[in-house]
């Protein structure tokens, strides 16, 4: 073995039937190898062999989810010995992919992520010429060999010899091509044709994205795929069915990704995000900001939960316009999808017009929704933004020693009995306090403001009571119900919030620390520079972090960084 | 003697299970496709193997577009349809 960093590849993203076809063959494949070298090598031998094989070879664990930063990928050229001469330099796809300010991958990445991750750190080599023909490679079964020869050539190379470091991600180019397909959070495989949509594509793959699906499970997009996969030309995660813009380099602009998949990687930040019925409030109007325009006021994201045997089970809603990377889609629009356990994996699912529809892949997005107990509707769109009205009968029960407040049907904010009782009790005593015929409140009394278009006259303290139990909400709710998004947090840990993009899951001491130090931090810095005072040192949880803290402290960071997507309750993928 | 490392690799490899590439891109998709292109009259969309071929007018002027269905990509210059001049279409004789 080589450079060749191999890790098992994810099965997930596979349809079930095809998916227990594809592994059933593999064993049986590899129960012929081992019958067939039986004769020469003993079983025992080749078990030892494959020990010390997971030892050397098997990576270290993938950088994985939530981003932040680089995400460095090993992108190697490779031609066959009787390959023509290659269609571009090295120099055209190292443009394509890595390099910043060419409307590559890079830039894409940059984009989507509002600012927080790139592909920095990510190296190009090649182009190498394989010992072996296009017609070897092109009969070879097994289609990771055809990475594998690659990393190998590499690796082997006199003059330029190249191993990616372990557990980097490895993106092969063929010339010509020989192959098309990914290996999640490992690798994948593309032709020297390949274009920008392709190779994002891929690369969703690599981070740990899975397809995206719609409901018109009657339609299929392609004879290996399932009823409604790739079904959402608005995902980048559907390509190659997805609106790509024609004026875009590399062989067109890839359109964004949808706002769950940006919300999985970690790419939102968590001000942007709606989460419906968490703060004990069903009912909202919410302005949603287009996703590609972050800069406008409003939400990225609403999420819309209902379902009370899973937590993860919810609605969502986004805002497009066809500008920036959405430039191909058709026109601006509101998204709904929905948000479920296929099985495998937690899908999103596009939610179209059927009807007539069904089986052409081709309904509409619906605009409003009524099911499971949620209501949606579109107010209006106006340039980067919409406005929508939800609502949710799902309630999240409180946790121990409170209780709904119920100040109107759609208050579930959650209240120690007492505040609940006081609440009812100025409930009933609202027609009292108003001046007559109008909303006005008598002397020493103040709207109670407990919701949106809550006018109930209370005392100025009964007002902020209410403000206090609204800003409280989330920590009064039964936390095992709550819905974080794909980024939740096991129990006992909870989001480090360094910033509004930090996911990081930590333990609840290591949070009250981060608040600590970022308080402080003004006073660390030597004046006007962000140059740390002695004994403080840059905390450097993301890159651009330079909170200045203990040097312990910042090894914490750095540990808690390493342990990111185990702490997490749930891996979409 | 086949190789110890090389007989390990094989097995290893044969247990890695690739997720597929990129899907077609569908009709529906190539159409939103072409009007972005500028080519809002089409007049035909056929699948042709690797390729959505229009049949498209622009500026009265007909042309052929093809799309690669696989990366969306135009694969060839736009060709616009040759017309055959009168005096050079071969005319069937009559019987």
């Amino acid at each position: 073995m080589t450079g060749g960093k191999l890790t098992r590849a994810s099965e997930a993203c596979i349809p079930h039937s095809r998916m227990r076809r594809v592994v059933l063959e593999a064993r049986v494949w590899r129960k012929r190898v081992i019958k067939r070298m039986l004769p020469v090598i003993s079983f025992r031998l080749i078990t030892f062999a494959a020990i010390i094989l997971s030892m050397i070879a098997w990576p270290t664990q993938s950088q994985a989810r939530p981003y932040r930063d680089g995400i460095p990928w090993s992108i190697l050229l490779c031609k066959f010995s009787d390959s023509p001469t290659p269609p571009n330099t090295a120099g055209y796809y190292s443009n394509m992919t890595i390099a910043s300010g060419t409307n590559g991958l890079d830039d894409y990445v940059r984009s989507i992520s509002n600012g927080i991750a790139d592909l920095s750190g990510s190296t190009l080599h090649g182009w190498y010429t394989e010992s072996h023909t296009l017609a070897y490679e092109q009969a070879l079964t097994n289609r990771w060999q055809r990475v594998q020869d690659c990393l190998d050539t590499a690796a082997s190379s006199s003059t330029n010899k190249y191993v990616p470091p372990a557990g980097q991600r490895v993106y092969v180019i063929t010339s010509p091509g020989v192959d098309l397909a990914g290996w999640e959070n490992t690798g994948a495989i593309g032709g020297d044709d390949v274009a920008l949509p392709e190779i994002a594509h891929e690369f969703g793959h690599g981070v740990g994205l899975n397809h995206s699906w719609s409901n018109d499970t009657t339609w299929k997009d392609a004879t290996w795929s399932g009823g409604g996969e790739y079904d959402n030309p608005w995902d980048l995660m559907s390509a190659a069915n997805v609106f790509v813009d024609p004026t875009g380099a590399f062989g067109g602009g890839p359109p964004d990704l949808d706002a769950h998949h940006l919300d999985e990687l970690g790419f939102l930040g968590k001000s942007r995000i709606d989460t419906l019925g968490v703060d004990g409030i069903l009912t909202r109007t919410v302005t949603l900001a287009a996703l590609t325009h972050p800069e406008a006021g409003g939400y990225l994201l609403a999420r819309i939960p209902f379902d009370s045997a899973d937590r993860f089970h919810y609605y969502t809603v986004e805002y497009r316009t066809p500008d920036s990377w959405d430039a191909g889609i058709p026109a601006s629009i509101v998204m709904i999808n929905e948000v479920k356990n296929n099985g495998s994996y937690y899908q999103t699912t596009l939610l179209r017009q059927l009807g007539t529809y069904a089986g052409t892949g081709n309904g509409p997005p619906v605009q409003s929704l009524n099911a499971n107990g949620v209501t949606i509707s579109v107010q209006s769109t106006l340039g980067n933004q919409a406005t929508i009205q939800i609502h949710t009968n799902f309630a999240l029960q409180c946790s121990q020693g409170y209780v709904w407040r119920e100040a109107s049907s759609i208050d579930r904010v959650c209240v120690v009995p007492a505040t609940r009782t006081q609440t009812a009790s100025d409930n009933a005593a609202a027609a009292s306090r108003h001046l007559p015929n109008s909303q006005t409140c008598v002397q020493g009394y103040v709207w109670r403001e407990a919701f949106p278009g809550d006018f109930v006259c209370v005392t100025p303290a009964r007002r902020a009571q209410a403000k206090t139990d609204d800003a409280d909400a989330y920590n009064h709710v039964n936390q095992g119900l709550v819905t974080y998004g794909p980024n939740t947090c096991q129990n006992g840990y909870v989001w480090r919030d360094g910033d509004d993009h930090d996911y990081v899951c930590v333990l609840p001491a290591t949070r009250t620390q981060v608040q600590l130090d970022n308080a402080a931090a003004a006073g660390r810095h030597v004046p006007g520079s962000d140059i740390c005072v002695q004994g403080y040192v840059w905390r450097q949880a993301w890159r651009t972090d330079h909170v200045c803290v203990t040097p312990a402290t910042r090894s914490q960071a750095a540990s808690d960084n390493a342990q990111a997507t185990a702490r997490l309750a749930q891996l979409f993928s | 003697m086949i190789p110890l490392v090389g007989v390990v690799a094989f097995i290893v490899a044969a247990t890695t299970v690739p997720v597929e590439g990129p899907a077609p891109m569908s009709e529906s998709v190539a159409r939103v496709q072409l009007v972005k292109l500028g080519y809002p009259s089409i007049t035909s969309l056929k699948r042709n193997g690797n390729y959505w071929e229009a049949n498209v007018t622009k500026n009265g002027v007909p042309q052929v577009i093809r799309l690669n269905v696989l990366t969306g990509a135009r694969v060839q210059p736009t060709v616009p349809i040759r017309r055959v001049p009168i005096e050079h279409a071969i005319v069937k004789p009559s019987a």
